[in-house]
C-alpha cells in the first residue's frame, strides 16, 4: 500500500519519480523567478494603497508626482481607458480605487519611474484626501449594517435541507467553531513584468495561476481584444490560491501602455500580505444527533465566512463549506445555510482548501464530542458512519465512483504509533525541560471535492507535437510547484514513447487550462495532454503502417518501440525520420449544476484522507511539537510517487499551520502582522515525521484513473492537529489556530451534550436537496435543544 | 577613503570607530545589521547615515581577565553558542536562524534594548557589566539599569558600547524562552537563572518595558531551590513583580502566568544541578 504500485510503462513514464526539470536550478538558487525578470528600459511601477480600511477619496492630486524627474506615468482610476471593475466571479472591484477605498491596501494610483526610489518617492508624492468612514470590520454585522458597496453586503446566502432535520438519535452534541485567516505566505511575493507590443497591445509575463483569467481581466481595463494581450508563465515561488485573483497584472500593463516601455512590478512582503487574497476566517456552529450505536441521524449547521471588501471567490468558497459540513459520513436529514459577507476587512478569496478545512475542523470536532458523549472510540465512530459508493450527499449527488472512506481509514490503522524520542514542544526555546509533556492521539477524515463546481466550466486544452521521438507540449497549464511539467512529460513518455519532452512555458497562445487550483490539473490538463498524445500517437502509427504495408490497427507504442501486432518493428525515435505529427486536443469534465438543480451533480469528483495525528504538549505552556502525522489518503492511482508525496508533506505542513500558529491578525481593518517575522509559518523544526501511504482505486472516466490530490491533506491536517491537542490536554478547543494561551488557560467552549428522546424521521420529507431561498434566523442558533451556542 | 564618504564609515580600528562617533553623533551604529536593515527595509527607521564596526576586528573575541568572561561587543551570537555559561549559551543557540547568528553581535543585541531580545535576561541575571567607551576613556556600567526604556538606553553621545563582562563563576546558569513556534521565534516571554553557593537570581524578558527582575522575586527563587517555599509560592510573586505587554501575540495574563512556570523551570533545573532535587 505504502508508495507506487503502478506499471511504469515506459522509462520516465506514469508511475515512476521522474525529476522536475526546474528543480537543479532552484535547488542552486538559479532558477529564474518573476522578480527575477529584466528588460533594457524598463521602469519600476509602485502602487500607492490606501491607508485607511473604509474612506471616501475627496480629492487626487498627483500634479507634483507627474512632475518629478524620472517619472513617467502617474495613473489614477480616470486613467483606466476600459472597464473600471474586475473581478473573478462577479465584478465588484476597482481597477484604482473610484472615489471610496473598502479595504486597507487598497490600490489609489500606481506609478511607473526609472528606479523603485523614484517611484516610490512619486507615489508618497501623490497627494489623496480622505474622509475616513466607520470601516465595517464584524461579518455578524455586515448581514443588516449599511452596504458598504453598491452590490451589498452578501455575496451568497446558501440554504436547504434534506430529508428530516428534526429527526432525533439519543444525543445531540453542539458547538461553535472559529477557523482563523490564513495567509497562503508563498515565498516569493507577486511580480511581472509587462511591455507594450508593436500591434497596439501589451505582453506581461507574470507569476500566476490562471494565464487566461488574466487576459481577460486584463483586456477589460485596458479596453483591448483578447488577442492583443498576451500573458506568459513566469517563474512563480508558490501560490496555494493566492495568485488566483489579478493584483499587479492590470496595473503593469496599464502603465507599459501608458509609457510605451517595458514596466515591472514587484511587491515588497508587507504588500504582498496586503494585495493577494487570504483563507476566509469563519464561524460554524453545528449539532449532530446519533443513536446510541454512534450512527448520524441528522445534522445542523451554519456557516458564517468573512469575505473582506470584495467578492474574489465568496460566492464559491461559501457552497463548498456548507455543503461539505456533513463530511466523509453518510448524513440523511439534515438543515444548513452560511453566508460570504462583504466587510472591510482584508478580501478573502481562493486558499487550498477552498472551504473545506473550516468544514473539515467543525466537523471532525464534532465526531470526537459525539464519541465521547456515546462512549464510542473515534476511528469506530467514523467507520460506523463512512460513506460509500452509491450513498447520496445531503447536497443530492450521488457518490457513483469509488468512495473509499472506509478503505482509507483502515489503511490508516495498519500505521504503527511513532516510538522514538521526539522533539520537545517549545523546540529551541528549551522551555519544556523541568516541566509535564502529556502526549496525544487524534483522528480525523475529509472528504474534498476535486475540479470546479457548481456548473464552473472545467477544461483544458493540449497541443502536442512529435519528431525523431522529441515531444513538445504546450498547455496554458500554470506550473506553481505543483508538478505539471513532469505528469506532461510522463504521458508523454508513457503514449508517445517519446526519449526526450518539453513541456512549452505555459503562454495564452494555446487555449485556456483554467486554474491551477482545486486539485484539478492533473485531471483536466493532464487529460487534455493525454487525448493529444493519443491522437498524435495515432497520426504517427498510420504513417509506420503505410509506409510498412501494415494496418495501422495491429500497431502499439510500448516502452518506446512501435510495435506490429506485439512485434517490435523499431524505435519511435526513427519510425518516421524527420517527420512532424501534431495534435490539439481538449477535455471537459462532464457539467456540474448548481446547488439544488435536477439536472445533476455539484461536483466533478471527490478525494477523500485520513490523517492520525501524535503531540506532545506541555501543557502549563500550552507549547505543542507535532511528533508525527500518519496519512492514509485516496489517490486515485499513483502518477509520482515523490511528487505525491510532496503534495503530501506540503499540504500537511500548511495545514498544521493554520492548525497552530497562521493567523493574518485584524484589528479595526488594518493586518497587524504583514511579514515573515510576525505571520508565523511552520519551520522544518516544527514539521512533524510524516507516513503517507494510499489507496488505489482508479477515478472512473480518467487516464490511468488518476485524480486530484493537492487539497486533502491540508483539510484534513487541521482537524486531526486539534483533535490530538484536545486528547493531550483534555480541553475543548473550539478555535483555530490553537494559541499557547488558549491551552495553558483553557480557553474556549466545550460542546453542549443534550440527551434526547428518540424521533425518527418524517418518511413524508423529501430526501431533498431542499433549497431555500429566505434566510432562517440568525446565524449560530438553532435554539431547539434549549442549548446556547458556543464561546 | 570610506571614512570620507558622506554618509558611510567604515573604521578598522576602535581610535577610527570612536572619532567617527564623535564626529556623526546622528550616525546609525551598525554591526551585524540583523536589526539595522530590516528596519530600513521596512521602512521603520531612517538614518542619516552609518557607522559600520563590522571591520574593527578589536571589538570581536572572547577573553578571560581575572574573575569575568570579557566578551567583544562585535562578536558574532554565534560564538556564544559555545560560551562556558549555560544561560549565554540557551541565549545565544535559540537567537533566530544560523545565518543570523552568524552576523548579529551581542553588543547590537544589547544596545537594541528591546525587552525581548534573546541575551538581556541571561546578562541581567548574571550581573554583567558593560564597558562604554569614549573618546576620552571607558566607563564600565552594570546591565542593571542599562536599558530605561524600550530601546532605550544610557549609552552617552561619542560612547560605544566595546565589551560585556560576566562574572565567571562556578554555579547554574540556564535561560528558556516561550514563543508560537519551535524555532526562529520572537520571545513571547523569557527567562534566565543563576544559581551560586545556594542563591538563585531570576530575570525576565518581555515582562515589562525594560528586562526586569527583582528582589522578591529572588528571594522566592532561593527559598524554593532549598525547599523553603513552594512552586506556588515563586510563581505568585513572579506574577506580582512583572508587567508584562498585552498585544496580538498573547494577552498579558498568558504572559505573567508563562514567566511565572519558567521561573519555576528554571530553578527546578538549578536544584536538580546543585543535586538538591531531582
Amino acid at each position: 500500500m505504502r508508495g507506487a504500485k503502478v506499471a511504469t510503462s515506459a522509462p520516465g513514464g506514469i508511475g515512476a519519480s521522474v525529476r522536475r526539470p526546474d528543480g537543479p536550478a532552484k535547488v542552486r538558487g538559479e532558477f529564474s523567478y518573476a522578480g527575477d525578470l529584466t528588460a533594457e528600459g524598463m521602469l519600476i511601477g509602485v502602487t500607492l494603497r490606501s491607508p485607511h480600511p473604509h474612506a471616501r477619496i475627496l480629492s487626487v492630486d498627483t500634479t507634483a508626482a507627474r512632475a518629478m524627474d524620472g517619472v513617467h506615468a502617474v495613473l489614477t482610476v480616470d486613467d483606466v481607458p476600459g472597464d473600471r471593475h474586475f473581478g473573478l466571479v462577479l465584478r465588484d472591484e476597482p481597477v484604482l480605487a473610484d472615489g471610496v477605498v473598502r479595504y486597507a491596501g487598497e490600490p489609489v494610483a500606481v506609478v511607473a519611474a526609472v528606479d523603485a526610489a523614484t517611484a516610490r518617492r512619486a507615489a508618497r508624492a501623490v497627494e489623496v484626501v480622505y474622509e475616513v468612514l466607520p470601516a465595517l470590520t464584524d461579518p455578524q454585522l455586515a448581514l443588516t449594517a449599511a452596504s458598504v458597496h453598491p452590490d451589498g453586503n452578501v455575496y451568497r446566502h446558501v440554504s436547504y435541507s434534506c430529508g428530516d432535520p428534526d429527526a432525533r438519535g439519543v444525543v445531540t452534541v453542539e458547538n461553535t467553531y472559529r477557523i482563523g485567516m490564513q495567509d497562503p505566505a508563498f515565498l516569493a511575493p507577486e511580480a511581472g513584468l509587462a511591455r507594450p507590443t508593436p500591434d497596439g497591445g501589451v505582453a506581461i509575463e507574470v507569476a500566476t495561476q490562471w494565464l487566461h483569467s488574466d487576459q481577460k481581466q486584463i483586456g477589460w481595463a485596458t479596453g483591448l481584444p483578447p488577442e492583443k494581450v498576451h500573458v506568459s508563465l513566469a517563474g512563480v515561488g508558490g501560490a496555494f490560491g493566492g495568485r488566483e485573483d489579478v493584483t499587479l497584472q492590470t496595473h503593469a500593463c496599464l502603465l507599459a501602455l501608458a509609457t510605451g516601455r517595458p514596466v515591472k512590478i514587484e511587491y515588497t512582503r508587507e504588500e504582498s500580505f496586503l494585495a493577494h487574497r487570504q483563507r476566509h476566517p469563519g464561524t460554524i456552529w453545528l449539532r449532530h444527533s446519533a443513536d446510541a450505536d454512534g450512527r448520524i441521524v441528522s445534522v445542523e449547521g451554519r456557516v458564517l465566512l468573512d469575505g473582506g471588501a470584495y467578492a474574489s471567490t465568496s460566492p464559491v468558497v461559501i457552497t463548498n463549506t456548507v455543503t461539505l459540513l456533513q463530511g466523509p459520513y453518510r448524513v440523511d436529514n439534515g438543515r444548513f445555510e452560511g453566508w460570504s459577507v462583504r466587510t472591510n476587512n482584508p478580501s478573502c478569496g481562493a486558499m487550498r482548501g477552498f472551504g473545506v478545512p473550516q468544514a473539515a475542523f467543525a466537523h471532525e470536532a464534532q465526531l470526537d464530542a459525539l464519541a465521547a458523549a456515546l462512549d464510542l472510540d473515534p476511528v469506530e465512530i467514523r467507520l460506523t458512519n463512512a460513506l460509500q459508493r452509491g450513498d447520496v450527499a445531503t447536497f443530492g449527488q450521488r457518490f457513483d465512483a469509488p468512495t473509499p472512506v472506509r478503505e482509507v481509514i483502515e489503511g490508516l490503522r495498519a500505521v504503527p504509533l511513532p516510538t522514538g524520542p521526539a522533539k520537545a514542544p517549545g523546540g529551541v526555546g528549551r522551555s519544556a525541560e523541568g516541566g509535564t509533556v502529556r502526549r496525544g492521539v487524534g483522528w480525523a477524515v475529509s472528504i474534498k471535492n476535486l475540479a470546479f463546481s457548481e456548473g464552473h466550466v472545467d477544461e483544458s486544452t493540449a497541443e502536442v507535437s512529435l519528431r525523431d521521438g522529441h515531444a513538445t507540449v504546450h498547455t496554458a497549464c500554470a506550473e506553481v510547484g505543483q508538478g505539471f511539467v513532469t505528469v506532461a512529460e510522463q504521458v508523454a513518455r508513457t503514449v508517445l514513447g517519446a526519449t526526450t519532452v518539453d513541456v512549452v512555458q505555459p503562454d495564452t497562445l494555446v487555449a485556456s487550462a483554467g486554474s491551477t487550483s482545486a486539485s484539478r490539473q492533473t485531471m483536466a490538463s493532464g487529460t487534455a495532454v493525454h487525448r493529444a498524445c493519443l491522437a498524435v500517437r495515432d497520426r504517427m502509427l498510420g504513417r509506420v503502417a503505410r509506409a510498412h504495408g501494415l494496418d495501422a490497427a495491429t500497431l502499439t507504442v510500448a516502452d518506446g518501440v512501435v510495435c506490429a501486432a506485439g512485434r517490435p518493428l523499431g524505435p519511435v525515435a526513427t519510425a518516421a525520420p524527420g517527420q512532424t505529427f501534431r495534435a490539439t486536443e481538449h477535455f471537459q469534465h462532464p457539467a456540474t449544476h448548481p446547488l439544488g438543480s435536477p439536472e445533476g451533480g455539484m461536483y466533478v469528483a471527490f478525494g477523500f484522507s485520513a490523517q492520525r495525528a501524535v503531540v506532545d504538549v506541555d501543557v502549563e505552556l500550552g507549547l505543542v511539537s507535532v511528533v508525527q502525522i500518519a496519512s492514509c489518503q485516496d489517490v486515485g492511482t499513483v502518477v509520482n510517487p515523490t511528487q505525491l508525496l510532496g503534495q503530501i508533506e506540503g499540504g500537511i505542513v500548511q495545514g498544521m499551520g493554520l492548525a497552530l500558529m497562521e493567523e493574518v491578525v485584524v484589528a479595526d481593518g488594518l493586518i497587524t502582522n504583514p511579514d515573515l517575522q510576525d505571520y508565523l509559518i511552520p519551520t522544518i523544526v516544527d514539521a512533524p515525521e510524516i507516513v503517507s501511504t494510499y489507496v488505489t482505486d482508479p477515478e472512473p472516466g480518467m487516464p490511468h484513473g488518476w485524480k486530484g490530490v493537492g487539497e486533502p491533506p491540508l483539510v484534513t491536517a487541521v482537524p486531526v492537529v486539534a483533535a490530538a491537542v484536545r486528547a493531550a490536554t483534555g480541553l475543548p478547543l473550539p478555535a483555530v489556530p490553537i494559541k499557547p494561551e488558549h491551552i495553558a488557560l483553557g480557553i474556549g467552549a466545550a460542546p453542549t451534550v443534550t440527551w434526547t428522546t428518540p424521533r425518527p424521521a418524517d418518511p413524508d420529507r423529501p430526501r431533498g436537496p431542499v433549497v431555500d431561498e429566505e434566510p432562517h434566523d440568525a446565524p449560530g442558533t438553532m435554539a431547539e435543544e434549549g442549548a446556547p451556542p458556543g464561546p | 577613503m570610506l571614512l570620507e564618504a558622506p554618509r558611510f564609515a567604515l573604521p578598522e580600528t576602535l581610535g577610527e570607530a570612536l572619532a567617527a562617533r564623535a564626529e556623526r553623533p546622528e550616525a546609525v551604529v551598525v554591526a551585524g545589521g540583523t536589526e539595522v536593515m530590516p528596519d530600513l527595509l521596512w521602512r521603520n527607521r531612517t538614518a542619516a547615515g552609518f557607522l559600520s564596526l563590522r571591520r574593527v576586528a578589536a571589538l570581536r573575541g572572547t577573553a578571560t581577565d581575572g574573575g569575568e568572561l570579557v566578551i567583544g561587543a562585535g562578536t558574532p551570537v554565534a560564538a556564544l553558542t559555545t560560551a562556558p555559561d549555560g544561560g549565554l549559551r540557551a541565549a545565544a543557540s535559540s537567537l533566530g536562524t544560523p545565518l543570523v547568528r552568524t552576523e548579529a553581535t551581542i553588543g547590537g543585541n544589547v544596545v537594541s534594548a528591546l525587552p525581548y531580545r534573546n541575551l538581556l535576561p541571561t546578562l541581567l541575571a548574571s550581573g554583567a557589566t558593560l564597558e562604554l567607551t569614549s573618546a576620552t576613556g571607558t566607563r564600565v556600567v552594570p546591565f542593571d539599569g542599562f536599558v530605561t526604556a524600550p530601546g532605550v538606553t544610557g549609552l552617552r553621545e561619542g560612547e560605544l558600547l566595546t565589551a560585556v563582562r560576566l562574572p565567571v563563576h562556578v554555579g547554574f546558569a540556564d535561560y528558556a524562552k516561550v514563543g508560537r513556534r519551535n524555532a526562529q521565534f520572537v520571545a513571547t516571554v523569557s527567562a534566565a537563572v543563576v544559581s551560586r553557593d545556594g542563591v538563585a537570581r531570576l530575570a525576565f524578558g518581555n515582562a515589562g518595558p525594560t528586562p526586569l527582575r527583582s528582589d522578591a522575586v529572588d528571594t522566592a527563587a532561593t527559598a524554593l531551590l532549598d525547599g523553603r517555599a513552594t512552586p506556588a509560592d515563586l510563581r505568585a510573586t513572579v506574577a506580582a513583580a512583572v508587567d508584562p505587554p498585552e498585544d496580538t501575540v498573547a494577552s498579558a495574563e498568558y504572559r505573567r502566568h508563562a514567566l511565572g512556570v519558567l521561573a519555576v523551570r528554571l530553578v527546578t533545573r538549578a536544584a536538580v544541578d546543585a543535586g538538591l532535587g531531582s
